[in-house]
């Protein structure tokens, strides 16, 4: 008898025990409130789109100022929108610039067209804009506004109130090509190194976007005259 | 044990066969084997398998009904229930079977099962899926070895490779087809195969060693040597395990690729504290050297695997009479991965320096009445992963998940089990709610067996489709995202039992799924390249069947047939967790037995599987994987003598080959192919 009363009390220790473990572990686990979504935020969340900001303009500065020094500093562009269905944000410097003029403008030329290579935090891309309609010379101070080509349309190439832009990306051994079939440039030349414009518009196969971009060039370098990928508007000027 | 009791009971029985009175039946189903607490899933009860060859005569002596025949499981339900009314499909290879299959790895053994499938990547590295749901990841069911979970705490994987016990050192390998989250959670998504191990039973010791040298046709080696010693006392019962291999079998087409190396050693304690209450305690390393090769890192580089594995019980079952039965339960995984930098080539990308920890906890409640059952339980969970490949946000943090399961099973009528079960969780990488049910009915008699069951199951997203961040030459190539939903799977199955005569099984199943938020890699968008869930649900029909027949006392004869299909055929290209969305067609015959008073063991089968095409993304950064595998036929045979009848000294030789020869199953680059391999053996068996 002893022993069953033994066996009895050691079976209710046990019992006890358990039911506090069964309860007292998932009920801690609620009331410490530590099963929150996971936060793993996209890296475009961590990049600001400063074309509208003060700050646009001080990085402007400092990359002129770092230009000038020693040419490191080729520019900004600021690029955002809903691409490919993602809401994208890009903040990035230019790491490589490539300008077209037209020589048969003038001494210092009109600009027929640049490229401006960038990175996002998921591709690498190339800004790029040809046959500027119209004559944009180097420098052209006041700001010229250009529509965008949308080849579907028929549009004749060569109308001097357009500028064909194409946005192309590559990652991981991926390429796309995104054209702007609708929206504007806003394009100046403000001194003769110096090409800076905003964009708005709808990209093939991908969505709209906005921008900005200061491109800095140095004309010996850079400026491959219409003959190198870029080619000139011959209706400008 | 019961062979004994079997014998000690034969004179008596065959006494009462005279007298014309030799009929004898149990209204409840007796397990006919009892293994010892393994743990949250794996349990007690044995199936057929645990039964010796020479019982069949006594059972047909007997009369044994089917439902004692196949005995008893715990891995449908997590509690002790029959084979013949568990709610679920479920397949048992048996300590003989795995045995005398020739099997040298669980992986091989699993590949005779109707609804499994199996592609090999490289030696020691493998990718297990059930019912065409499985994808590159290898990541939707959950594998269980004496209650430890296998499965990656990172993506879900499991690392067939890191088994830390040879698999001649395993009692039974179950193996539950269909949506089981509502019992073991959410990796569950597709089944769960429990692995449990032998133990000696209560009354002696055992030693058991054993090694294995082979060369393949490419004149590549394999060996191993592996062993068990187990003890038993009046309330202590121990188990020490160990295994170490290397293989270099069947390697790439060319017999150049990478070897396997791994160790892996297990020990085991189960105390009975008081009348009733039992503790056990579970501990497990192992380490592996292997190809990297999977559908993130595409190339063979060398990685080097450490897992621990650990588990604490308490259990009694005192309460009420025993009707009432409690334990609590506590259970880790800790996996860590390297780079063998010396050897390997570097990818842009591999998992090198991976540190992944899954700790659970809980308790479970059983009740046991006449015509009821029920089991409650709760559990807690905690995951930490640190990678280079995790989100900032998100690595080397702690997370917590919980949830609740409850599940019960009435007998309204004599030949009738409904069943329902249902759980929910909040699992760490989700972090809300996750809902998994189960209902079943179970129409049963003398030999037969109807079983409708409808489950619906999920997947919990795992750490790289919800925090994955990977870079490559300062890009983002792929990114997890948090808000993903869990891939669900629901199904409805048919399934019957019938046993014709005491020699004679057959199981024929049909079932329905619908897999809906499916996991895919979402590469098309150029600008972020991440997962998502497929806004298309797929369907997928199926059926298998099996039969056991027992052509004579010693020698079982087995027959199995799988075939699944898509109606809806190809829709995205398939990634993770995705069916290759092909139809397939597989079958095997199995024969096996022994003869000159089982001094002689023998087996030897065959298996085929219909064509099958892939076309896959893998790697980082992705790219588009096809391969056309043609029908292929495996043919696998062995054969063990015990060579000195004083001592239990088996001497065994094994033939695997596959036609054709250079065989390569896995869409991945330079994955290994198949041939010949021919292994000879020496085995010291004290039981």
């Amino acid at each position: 008898m002893k022993t069953n009363a033994r066996r009895s009390g050691s079976s209710l220790r046990f019992g006890v025990a358990f039911i506090i473990l069964a309860s007292v572990v998932p009920v801690s686990t609620v009331l410490g409130g530590c099963t929150e979504p996971l936060s793993a935020p996209s890296a475009y969340s961590e990049q600001r789109y400063l074309c509208d900001s003060l700050e646009w303009n001080k990085l402007i500065e400092e990359c002129a100022a770092t230009f000038a020094r020693d040419g490191k500093c080729r520019g900004h562009v600021g690029l955002r929108g809903r691409l490919q269905g993602t809401d994208v944000v890009v903040q990035s410097r230019v790491n490589g610039v490539s300008i077209a003029t037209a020589e048969s403008d003038g001494p210092s030329g009109s600009l027929a067209g640049f490229s401006a290579d960038g990175v996002s935090p998921y591709f690498a891309f190339q800004l790029e804009a040809k046959a500027v309609g119209g004559s944009v010379h180097t420098p052209a101070p006041e700001p010229r506004t250009l529509r965008f080509r949308d080849e579907r349309r028929g549009t004749d190439q060569y109308t001097d109130e357009f500028v064909e832009l194409a946005l192309r990306l590559t990652a991981g051994g991926e390429s796309a090509n995104f054209r702007a079939v609708s929206g504007s440039m806003t394009l100046s030349v403000p001194q003769p190194d110096v090409v800076r414009g905003t964009f708005r518009g709808t990209f093939t196969n991908a969505g709209d976007a906005e921008g900005c971009f200061v491109i800095f060039f140095e004309r010996s370098h850079d400026d491959h005259h219409g003959d190198n990928a870029v080619p000139a508007n011959p209706d400008a000027g | 044990m019961m062979k004994a009791v079997h014998r000690a009971w034969q004179p008596l029985v065959l006494l009462l066969l005279l007298a014309g009175t030799g009929r004898a039946s149990a209204a409840e189903p007796t397990p006919s084997t009892s293994t010892p607490g393994a743990g949250a899933g794996a349990g007690a009860g044995g199936g057929a398998g645990g039964r010796d060859i020479e019982d069949v005569e006594l059972d047909r002596l007997l009369d044994v009904k089917l439902e004692e025949k196949l005995g008893t499981t715990a891995a449908v339900s997590r509690r002790t229930e029959s084979v013949l009314r568990a709610p679920a499909t479920m397949t048992t290879i048996d300590a003989d079977r795995i045995r005398l299959s020739g099997a040298t790895t669980v992986v091989e053994a699993l590949q005779w099962v109707p609804g499994v499938q199996v592609l090999r990547n490289a030696p020691g590295n493998w990718v297990v899926s059930l019912r065409g749901v499985g994808g590159l990841a290898g990541n939707d069911l959950v594998v269980l070895i004496d209650g430890m979970q296998m499965n990656s705490p990172l993506d879900g994987s499991v690392q067939w490779d890191l088994l830390p016990v040879s698999i001649a050192d395993i009692e039974r390998i179950e193996v539950v087809r269909g949506p089981v989250s509502p019992i073991y959670g959410p990796n569950a998504y597709t089944g769960v195969v429990n692995i449990v191990t032998r133990t000696t039973g209560f009354a002696s010791s055992s030693v058991n060693i054993r090694s294995l040298a082979g060369v393949d046709d490419r004149k590549n080696g394999v060996g191993s040597a592996s062993g068990r010693i187990a003890h038993t006392g009046k309330k202590l019962q121990a188990t020490w395990y160990w295994s170490s291999r290397y293989d270099k079998t069947n390697s790439t087409p060319s017999g150049t690729g990478p070897d396997w190396a791994a160790m892996g050693t297990a020990g085991r304690l189960r105390y009975e504290v008081a009348p009733a209450t039992h503790v056990s305690v579970e501990v497990a390393l192992s380490r592996s050297r292997r190809s990297e090769l999977d559908h993130l890192v595409p190339t063979n580089a060398l990685q080097l695997r450490s897992q621990l594995l650990a588990l604490a019980k308490i259990e009694h079952t005192g309460f009420w009479d025993g009707r009432i039965s409690v334990d609590a339960w506590a259970r880790t995984n800790v996996q860590r991965v390297d780079a063998d930098q010396s050897r390997a080539f570097r990818g842009s990308f591999s998992y090198a320096d991976t540190n992944a920890m899954r700790s659970e906890g809980g308790s479970d409640v059983s009740l046991r009445l006449t015509g009821f059952t029920a089991t409650a339980g709760a559990s807690m969970t905690g995951e930490h992963v640190n990678a280079r490949y995790i989100h900032p946000s998100a690595n080397d943090r702690l997370r917590f998940g919980y949830g609740f399961h409850g599940s019960a099973t009435a007998m309204p009528h004599k030949s009738l089990d409904i069943s329902v079960a249902a759980r929910g969780d909040v699992p760490p990488t989700l972090g809300r709610f996750a809902g998994a049910y189960r209902a079943s009915a179970v129409l049963h008699g003398e030999s037969t067996a109807l079983r409708i069951s409808a489950g619906s199951s999920y997947r919990a997203p795992s750490w790289v489709e919800t925090a994955g961040r990977f870079v490559g030459n300062g890009l983002i190539l792929l990114e997890g995202i948090p808000t993903l939903a869990p891939p669900r799977n629901d199904a409805l199955e048919i399934g019957l039992v019938w046993g014709p005569s005491v020699d004679l099984q057959i199981k024929p199943t049909i079932y329905a799924s619908r897999l809906s938020n499916v996991m895919v890699q979402d590469f098309t968008p150029l600008v972020r390249k991440t997962f998502k869930n497929d806004p298309f649900d797929r369907y997928v029909l199926g059926g298998e069947l099996e039969a056991n027949w027992r052509v004579r006392e010693n020698i079982l004869l087995e027959a199995w047939g799988g075939v699944l299909g898509f109606p809806d055929g190809p829709t995205q290209i398939a990634t993770v967790g995705v069916p290759s969305q092909n139809s397939t067609l597989t079958g095997g015959l199995h024969i096996h037995g022994t003869t000159l008073h089982e001094r002689v063991g023998f087996g030897g089968g065959v298996r085929t599987f219909s064509a099958r095409s892939y076309d896959v993304r893998a790697g980082i950064p992705p790219q588009i994987r096809s391969l056309d595998v043609p029908d292929a036929v495996s043919v696998e045979g062995m054969s063990e003598v015990r060579v000195l009848k004083s001592e239990p000294l088996w001497t065994s030789v094994r033939v695997q080959s596959s036609l054709p020869h250079r065989l390569i199953e896995s869409p991945l680059p330079a994955a290994s192919a198949l041939g010949t391999v021919v292994l000879f053996g020496l085995e010291y068996r004290r039981e």
